[in-house]
């Protein structure tokens, strides 16, 4: 069990089973797992002939890298876009309904 | 069976059943109200399956013709996938004692399939602002403060894209003299209005927030609902009036690039969802219109698993919205341990809707990208694949990771009620089955389908994709560089209106007072002024205004008079 829960009083886990996903060397498996996948779909690569449309679609694991890129490239830019776009959950409610102590804007 | 269930309806479009029967079917005791509203999309389905495969229906009101039947290639896919939509719909909210809603989804859900058989413009409209007159009560349902003001909102903007599809038709029907919905093109003003109607049910870049608004403030089971059909509708007339119009190729890739960034920092995962429902409208977009054979089979095809995985992915979350009461990422967590059957459903969903080899996102997406690849458009061909990439981030990810894994919430609830459940299978087992065996749903596209999706070079470049994009996400999971859930809003482009317009609005406001004041404020200076030279100069006291002598005072009337005579001559 985590370190973080705070149970609520009423669903007490003191009983519960371990679960497979709580021990942290079955996560560390599963990463082992999906490595392996990467590096099975990769070498798949060498043993047929691509066909694509553009050139670099027949590239040596260009999907491979491009997924990559592409998602770490997404993820950091999302965050670089929150310093723009994000507000206190509060922001879109009107004074009077404003949860706790928390600011309010304009 | 089902042609003598055609034969009842005569020349009536399926869907208008579930119109009409809604409200009654409502009304029943609890029990055989719910038996009767899972029977109406399956009688529904087989009306459609019984009519022949082109049907037309016209009446004649004063001298205009409207088709309010028609089926042909193109509406028959997209019936069918209401129907099931409808059906899997009534299941997951069978729990709900809640009439107003029983009622308006069915009748959303029977315009939306009647608005696809309309032949004519005319026609067209009725059920278009039906749809949006019907759905709003499945965001009112909610019965909050902000949901109605989201309801209002989305209604507003709802009919104004009604209005816009009845101005255009009005224009059309001037200019050539008829009320067919056949292709229209931008070529004439008329063509470009009904252009923008579609546009904003079809969520195009910046016309797309009312979505993101509306459907995360709707009810568990009215979100279910909302994602299934009004976009869905306006794909499906993009596809009738302006295939193959290039300006939706560059529309469509940027609607599947958009709305991602958004969904990679937002909190609230059925608001996640909406933007990714928004990314996935975009592939469709881009298919309709690059417009050839191919290209149009992926859009439909697309439009059939999404809307699918889409219910079950809304579905899912509804679920757990229901069960814990909030559907915040940063509240939720290892709620697998208490949801276990939801959470496997969600999974089905996003490994669906990210495209994975089996899924029937697999054999619909790819055939938009191989059209696009095809064409050799370079920019929308990169774009797409960038957006397959996003598309693992937030619905094949964080959507299921964030609520029944990640940190332990400590959250403990009881598991969906049972006809979730069994909604949720329904559409788990369709999203696998058209992946598994995609001819089924290759048969009922709109044109023949050549086109293999279990390709050596597919499988494994699909797989390369996302399976490296998943390394991704464990990679930045592990240095700790993903961004972490916070409690926030997100501002959209809805902002413009929630925000900045009231504001512009007081501030003109205020400006207006502010120059009130001061034009006041001078004005009784200078009525100070006067009042002070006045008395300064007009007084009993001052020069002129003492008491003058008799003579004095004779001598200035009579030179009055004289100048009078003078000037009168």
């Amino acid at each position: 069990m985590s370190e973080d829960s705070h149970p609520p009083v009423d669903s007490p886990q003191v009983n519960e089973p371990d679960y497979w996903l709580d021990q942290p060397k079955n996560i560390d498996l599963l990463i082992k797992i999906l490595i392996a996948a990467c590096v099975i779909v990769v070498c798949a690569d060498f043993f047929y002939h691509k066909h694509g449309h553009f050139g670099f679609q027949e590239w040596f694991a260009f999907d491979a890298v491009f997924g990559f890129a592409a998602y770490v490239g997404l993820v950091n830019s999302a965050k670089l876009l929150r310093k723009i776009v994000m507000r206190d959950e509060d922001y879109y409610l009107p004074a009077n309904e404003t949860e706790g102590e928390g600011g309010q804007h304009d | 069976m089902t042609e003598s269930i055609a034969a009842l309806f005569g020349g009536m479009p399926p869907g208008l059943l579930l119109v009409i029967a809604a409200v009654p079917a409502a009304l029943l005791p609890h029990k055989i109200s719910q038996a009767a509203m899972l029977a109406l999309p399956v009688i529904g389905l087989a009306h459609l399956l019984g009519m022949p495969e082109e049907f037309h229906h016209t009446i004649q009101v004063f001298d205009l013709t409207l088709e309010l039947t028609r089926i042909d290639r193109l509406s028959y896919v997209f019936g069918i996938v209401f129907h099931i939509a409808a059906f899997i719909g009534v299941l997951y909210a069978a729990h709900q004692r809640d009439k107003l809603q029983a009622a308006s989804s069915l009748i959303y859900a029977g315009a939306a399939i009647a608005a696809v058989f309309a032949g004519d413009l005319l026609t067209l409209f009725v059920w278009w602002e039906l749809t949006a007159l019907s759905s709003v009560f499945l965001i009112w349902a909610s019965r909050t403060e902000s949901a109605l003001a989201a309801g209002q909102r989305y209604l507003v903007i709802q009919v104004l894209s009604g209005l816009l599809l009845l101005a255009g038709a009005i224009q059309l029907y001037s200019t050539s003299g008829s009320l067919a919905f056949e292709h229209i093109g931008l070529e004439s003003l008329g063509g470009v209005l009904v252009f923008l109607a579609f546009g904003i049910k079809a969520c195009f870049p910046l016309l797309h927030g009312w979505m993101k608004d509306a459907y995360p403030e709707a009810t568990v089971t009215g979100t279910v609902f909302l994602s299934g059909f009004t976009t869905k509708l306006a794909i499906y007339a993009l596809a009738r009036g302006y295939a193959g119009t290039d300006i939706l190729i560059p529309i469509g890739f940027t609607m599947t690039a958009f709305p991602i960034f958004f969904a990679v920092i937002e909190n609230d995962l059925r608001r996640v969802l909406s933007y990714s429902l928004n990314n996935q409208l975009g592939f469709m977009v881009v298919g309709i219109g690059i417009g050839t054979e191919l290209a149009l089979n992926g859009t439909v095809a697309h439009v059939f698993a999404h809307v699918i995985y889409k219910a079950l992915l809304f579905m899912s979350m509804g679920a757990v919205l229901y069960r814990v009461g909030t559907i915040k990422a940063s509240e939720l967590g290892g709620l697998y341990k208490s949801m276990p059957w939801t959470a496997f459903f969600c999974i089905i969903g996003s490994i669906s809707i990210s495209g994975f080899p089996l899924t029937s996102g697999f054999i619909s997406k790819s055939m938009v990208i191989s059209a696009a690849n095809a064409e050799h458009l370079l920019l929308a061909s990169i774009v797409l694949l960038f957006a397959s990439a996003g598309v693992l981030d937030h619905s094949g990810i964080k959507i299921p990771f964030f609520s029944f894994f990640a940190h332990d919430s400590g959250k403990r609830v009881e598991e969906a009620p049972l006809n979730m459940r069994l909604a949720m299978a329904i559409a788990a087992a369709l999203c696998i089955g058209v992946g598994v065996y995609p001819a089924a749903l290759y048969s009922i596209l709109p044109y023949p389908v050549d086109y293999a999706p279990y390709t050596m070079t597919h499988v494994f470049t699909v797989l390369q994709l996302l399976l490296f994009a998943a390394l991704g996400f464990v990679f930045l999971w592990k240095m700790g560089w993903y961004p972490p859930e916070l409690r926030s809003v997100v501002l959209d482009v809805d902002w413009t209106w929630r925000r900045f317009l009231p504001q512009a609005w007081s501030g003109v406001a205020e400006g207006w007072l502010i120059g009130q004041r001061a034009f006041l404020r001078t004005a009784d200076a200078m009525r100070l002024r006067v009042l002070g030279f006045t008395s300064a100069h007009l007084s009993p006291w001052s020069r002129l205004g003492e008491p003058w002598p008799t003579g004095q005072t004779a001598m200035w009337a009579a030179a009055l008079l004289l100048a009078y005579l003078y000037l009168s001559y």
